[in-house]
C-alpha cells in the first residue's frame, strides 16, 4: 500500500528522513516547513495522508488540524500528528480536534511507515 | 578459529532464532557437540563448518574471519532499538561494518547517547510544563534526536542507500550531534542559572549578597581605611547596608558579611598583609604561621585583597562551606565557579579538598587539582577550624572550612610526577566517566559514565 503524502515539518533533517524511508517504499512525498500557509498547500497537495508537526513556524499544528477539520474538502483527511512535547495536554487538545493518529519524537522510522499504511489503509 | 568462530556461530544463529538443537539437526551433528563448539572448546573447519555456514545462509569465511562478533552484536542490537528489524536483511550490518566500520562505530555511539539523552528527556519532561525556556530547549533536542535516530537507522540498512545518500545522512548525523552538544550545553548553562538574562526570578538573600560581592570584587575599601581613619566600623556598615538595595533578609546576611570583614581588618591590615605576602608568597599556611594568626582568617583577607595586589601574585579564590557542606561564601576563579543559586545545576563536586578538611578538621590540607576544560593546575589551601572560638561547657561548637585557591605557577605545571587530584564543578556538568564519586548522571558526559553511579 502506498500513496501520497504531505509532510508537514520545519525539521529539515528530519524532512529529509522521513521522506527517504517513504519515497523508498513507494509513496510520493511533498513537504511543506512552515505552518503559516500550510492549509493552503494541503489543498494545493491533495494528500491521502497528513504528516503535521506540533510546533511550526507561523502557526501550530493545532491550529492547522482545526482549519482541516472545519474545512469540508479536507476534513476527511487522515492526519497522524508529531510532537516533541509528549505531554497529555498536547495529546487532549488533538485528539478533541479529531487527529487520526498522534506519535511523541524521537520515533522510529519503523513506527512512522507503520502508522501512514494503517490510515491509508485501515484494513 | 576457536573462540570467536564459535562466538559468530552462535550469534548468527541467535540472530536468525534458531534453536541449538535445530541448527545441530540441520549439520548433523548432536546440540551438545555444537554447543561445547559455540563456546570455544571444540575446532571447526572442513565439511562441518561448511553445513553450518550453510544452515546459517552466510559463508564460511564470515564465520571464521568475519567482523568483529562484539561489534557486530551492538550493531543488531542498535538495529533492533530502532524497531526495524522486519526490514533488516540479516547480512546488513556486516556489509556496514566491511564497507563502513567508522560509520559503523559512529552509529553505535549515537545510539549509545541517544540512549542516555531520551532517559534523560524524560525526567526533565515534567519541568518542562512550568517552565517555556525549558519546554523550548527540550524540543530542540527531541527534534535533534529524532532526526539522528532517522538517520542512524537509515544508515544501518546501507544495502537500500545510495553512497549518494549514504554521504548526506552521515553529513546530517554530525551536523545534528552538533547542535545536540550545543543544546546540551545551553541546557546545562540554563540550569545553572535559572533564567536565561537572570532578571526575572527573585533572588534568594544569598544571591543578592553575592552579587553584592561581585560587584564590590570582595574589597570594601570603606572598611579597608577604617585603622588609617580611626572610624567606627559600624557607622561604615550602617552606611553600605542604608544605600544598597537588597531585600531585607539580604541586608541581614550583608550586614553579617561586613561586620566579620570589619573584624578581619581589625586583626589583619591590608598594608601587613601586602607586606607579608612580599615576604612569603601567596601561602596562607605560612603567612599564618609567622604572624601567630588562624589561617582560615589570612585565606578570609587573602579573598579581599584588591584587584592589583591580587593579581601581582596571580587571582584568588575563596569558597567557605559550614559543617554540612553547604557553600555559605565563595569569590570564585573562572576555572572554579560554584553556583549559588536554588535552581543550581547540583551540589559542589565531592572531591573538593574543602570536603576533606571537613574530616580532617585543624589540620592544613594542600591539594594540586586539575579541573576538566581548564589548562594548567591549580593550588588549593584547605583548612577546617572551629566557627566560635569560645569553648565552653555543655557547647557544641562547629567547624567551618575554607578554601584558598589559587593557579600553579610554571615550576608546578611542568612537574609531571605530581599527583593531581581531579575535580570538578558539579557532576551535571562534569565530564569525568570514571568518577568514583559521580552522583548524578553528565548532561555532558559520553553514556558509559552512567555505569559509575553508586
Amino acid at each position: 500500500m502506498t500513496g501520497h503524502v504531505l509532510l508537514i515539518e520545519d525539521e529539515r533533517n528530519i524532512v529529509e528522513a522521513i521522506s527517504f524511508i517513504l519515497s523508498r517504499e513507494g509513496w510520493r512525498v511533498d513537504t511543506h516547513l512552515n505552518g503559516a500557509d500550510a492549509t493552503d498547500a494541503i489543498r494545493r497537495s491533495k494528500p491521502d495522508v497528513i504528516v503535521l508537526d506540533v510546533m511550526l513556524p507561523g502557526k501550530s499544528g493545532h491550529e492547522i488540524l482545526r482549519e482541516i477539520k472545519a474545512d469540508p474538502d479536507l476534513s476527511d483527511l487522515p492526519v497522524l500528528m508529531l510532537t516533541a512535547r509528549g505531554q497529555s495536554r498536547d495529546r487532549e487538545m488533538a485528539l478533541e480536534a479529531g487527529v487520526s493518529r498522534f506519535m511523541t519524537k524521537p520515533f522510529a522510522n519503523a513506527d512512522v511507515l507503520e502508522a501512514i499504511r494503517n490510515l491509508v489503509d485501515p484494513a | 578459529m576457536g573462540v570467536d568462530t564459535g562466538l559468530r556461530i552462535r550469534q548468527r544463529r541467535e540472530y536468525l532464532g534458531m534453536k541449538q538443537a535445530e541448527l545441530a539437526r540441520v549439520a548433523g551433528v548432536s546440540a551438545s557437540y555444537l554447543n561445547l563448539i559455540e563456546h570455544g572448546r571444540r575446532r571447526i573447519g572442513g565439511k562441518l563448518l561448511l553445513s553450518i555456514a550453510g544452515a546459517l545462509e552466510t559463508e564460511p569465511v564470515s564465520l571464521t574471519e568475519g567482523e568483529d562478533p562484539v561489534l557486530l552484536a551492538e550493531l543488531r542490537a542498535a538495529a533492533r532499538e530502532n524497531g526495524d528489524t522486519g526490514a533488516l536483511v540479516p547480512e546488513d550490518p556486516e556489509v556496514l561494518l566491511q564497507h563502513s566500520p567508522d560509520w559503523a562505530k559512529l552509529i553505535l555511539a549515537q545510539q549509545a547517547r541517544i540512549s542516555a539523552l531520551q532517559k534523560m528527556v524524560t525526567v526533565l519532561n515534567n519541568r518542562a510544563r512550568h517552565d517555556p525556556k525549558l519546554a523550548e530547549s527540550l524540543h530542540e533536542m527531541l527534534s535533534t534526536v529524532t532526526a539522528i535516530r532517522s538517520a542512524a537507522s537509515i544508515l544501518a540498512q546501507p544495502k537500500d542507500v545510495s553512497p549518494e545518500w549514504q554521504g548526506r545522512f552521515s553529513r546530517n548525523i554530525l551536523e545534528d550531534s552538533r547542535r545536540l552538544a550545543e543544546a546540551s550545553r545551553g541546557l546545562a548553562s540554563y540550569l545553572e542559572i535559572g533564567t536565561e538574562d537572570g532578571s526575572e526570578a527573585a533572588k534568594a538573600p544569598e544571591d543578592e549578597l553575592a552579587e553584592f560581592q561581585k560587584h564590590r570584587a570582595h574589597h570594601v575599601a570603606e572598611l579597608e581605611a577604617q585603622t588609617v581613619s580611626g572610624d567606627d566600623s559600624s557607622n561604615i556598615v550602617s552606611a553600605i547596608l542604608t544605600e544598597s538595595n537588597l531585600s531585607e533578609h539580604g541586608k541581614t546576611l550583608l550586614e553579617s558579611w561586613l561586620n566579620s570583614y570589619a573584624k578581619d581588618v581589625s586583626i589583619l591590615s591590608l598594608s601587613d598583609l601586602a607586606d607579608a605576602l612580599m615576604q612569603d608568597g601567596p601561602d596562607p599556611f605560612v603567612i599564618a604561621n609567622r604572624l601567630g594568626l588562624a589561617p582560615d582568617l589570612v585565606m578570609r583577607r587573602m579573598a579581599n585583597l584588591p584587584a592589583d595586589i591580587a593579581h601581582s601574585g596571580g587571582a584568588i579564590g575563596l569558597i567557605i562551606c559550614d559543617a554540612s557542606g553547604a557553600l555559605i561564601y565563595q569569590k570564585p576563579l573562572p576555572e572554579l565557579a560554584f553556583s549559588n543559586s536554588h535552581l543550581s545545576a547540583g551540589p559542589p563536586c565531592p572531591r573538593l579538598p574543602l570536603f576533606k578538611a571537613l574530616i580532617q578538621p585543624l589540620s592544613a590540607i594542600r591539594t594540586i587539582a586539575s579541573v576538566p576544560g581548564v589548562t594548567g593546575d591549580l593550588i588549593c589551601d584547605a583548612i577546617a577550624l572551629p566557627n566560635s572560638p569560645s569553648f565552653l561547657p555543655g557547647q557544641v561548637t562547629q567547624l567551618r572550612a575554607h578554601m584558598l585557591v589559587r593557579r600553579a605557577g610554571p615550576s608546578l605545571q611542568e612537574a609531571t610526577n605530581q599527583h593531581r587530584e581531579p575535580i570538578g564543578i558539579t557532576c551535571r556538568i562534569c565530564p569525568r566517566q570514571n568518577c568514583d564519586q559521580r552522583r548524578v548522571p553528565s548532561l555532558l558526559a559520553e553514556p558509559q559514565a552512567l555505569e559509575n553511579i553508586k
